[in-house]
């Protein structure tokens, strides 16, 4: 079987062929110089690469970071799940204060008015009552007059 | 005293331990620095999205499950980080027309006076590996960030690019064909 020998450099280069394709691997670079080059100047690139120099955080940033994170446990707190539960515990408290309040005032209103109301009633309903009567009594008059 | 492993420590934090925090910020700053900066070539930025990968952590540690490793979990934060301000980079590309932005001291031309032919082919090597570098497609930079200057290990980087194993296997074989093509187009190599 051929074998893609530019897909094996990495494997080759980091340690990861089996023994079997590591000896045709080397094979291959021994009967071709120029795949032994390019073999041999990526392994250079990964070293290269591999030795980027290396950067450290400022003086001032853990210090930086320190506010940050003060800064955001304020701000934080208000939109903490706690915060948000106790937030609507008090919302939701003072709605049904206010509704019971309102009851209780319609009610007082209710009971104060329901008396008037009840005195003056008694009379309405007689002149309702006798107010239908003649309209019925005129209903059933202008009937017998079609007839 | 033998140090603790990066999972107790974020357990300990979890749990409100802000000490365990500390050492998390200590032990993985300078580190994740390199990794961002490889990124955004510019210092101050590559310190202030480690700051927001920082905070990340801070604010956000329960999302920290235990069936990953921290160092893969920290690593996909800052690499989303990176990732999002490359992407906004590029888009400002169009009107700044500087795909490389390189800072004011790695513009410097370095005193090469007392430095043996090797020495100077190498810093050529190293300045025009890092142009070939910045030029790669996301995802082989990505890899080969991990890999060769990371020095992670193949099944780590696996979980942080979400791919299988054989597909970061050939994907960093490409990555470094490509940047090989790349060197050879500028004959450095």
């Amino acid at each position: 079987m051929k074998k893609d020998f530019d897909m094996m450099i990495s494997s080759y280069l980091d340690d990861d062929l089996s023994s079997e394709d590591k000896k045709i691997f080397e094979n291959h670079m021994e009967n071709n110089p120029d795949f032994s080059v390019k073999v041999k100047d990526i392994k250079r690139i990964v070293n290269t690469v591999n030795n980027t120099p290396r950067l450290t955080t400022s003086k001032d940033f853990l210090h930086n970071l320190e506010d940050r994170i003060s800064t955001k446990s304020i701000f934080n707190y208000w939109f903490t799940p706690k915060f948000k539960t106790s937030l609507s515990f008090t919302v939701a408290a003072l709605a049904l204060f206010f509704v019971m309040l309102n009851d209780y005032n319609v009610k007082q209103e209710f009971t104060s008015t329901e008396k008037d109301f009840n005195k003056e009633s008694l009379a309405g309903i007689e002149v309702d009552t006798l107010k239908n009567d003649n309209f019925l009594i005129k209903q059933v008059k202008g009937q017998k007059h079609n007839k | 005293m033998i140090d603790k492993e990066d999972e107790i420590l974020i357990e300990e934090f979890q749990n409100g331990d802000i000490k365990a925090y500390n050492q998390l910020v200590y032990r993985y700053k300078d580190r994740l620095l390199n990794y961002i900066y490889q990124f955004v070539y510019d210092m101050d930025l590559a310190e202030d999205l480690l700051q927001d990968t920082f905070l990340k952590l801070y604010t956000h540690k329960n999302s920290y499950k235990k069936i990953a490793k921290f160092s893969t979990w920290i690593y996909t934060i800052a690499g989303n980080f990176a990732k999002t301000e490359l992407r906004k980079k590029k888009r400002r590309k169009t009107y700044s027309n500087s795909e490389l932005v390189f800072s004011e001291t790695e513009l410097i031309v370095p005193d090469s006076s007392n430095e043996s032919d090797k020495e100077i082919l190498n810093h050529s090597l190293r300045s025009d590996l890092k142009e070939c570098l910045s030029n790669l497609p996301l995802d082989f930079k990505t890899i080969i960030i991990l890999r060769d200057i990371q020095e992670l290990s193949y099944d780590e980087i696996s979980i942080i690019v979400e791919l299988p194993l054989g597909t970061v296997k050939s994907r960093i074989n490409r990555a470094r064909l490509k940047l090989y093509e790349c060197l050879k187009e500028k004959k450095v190599v």
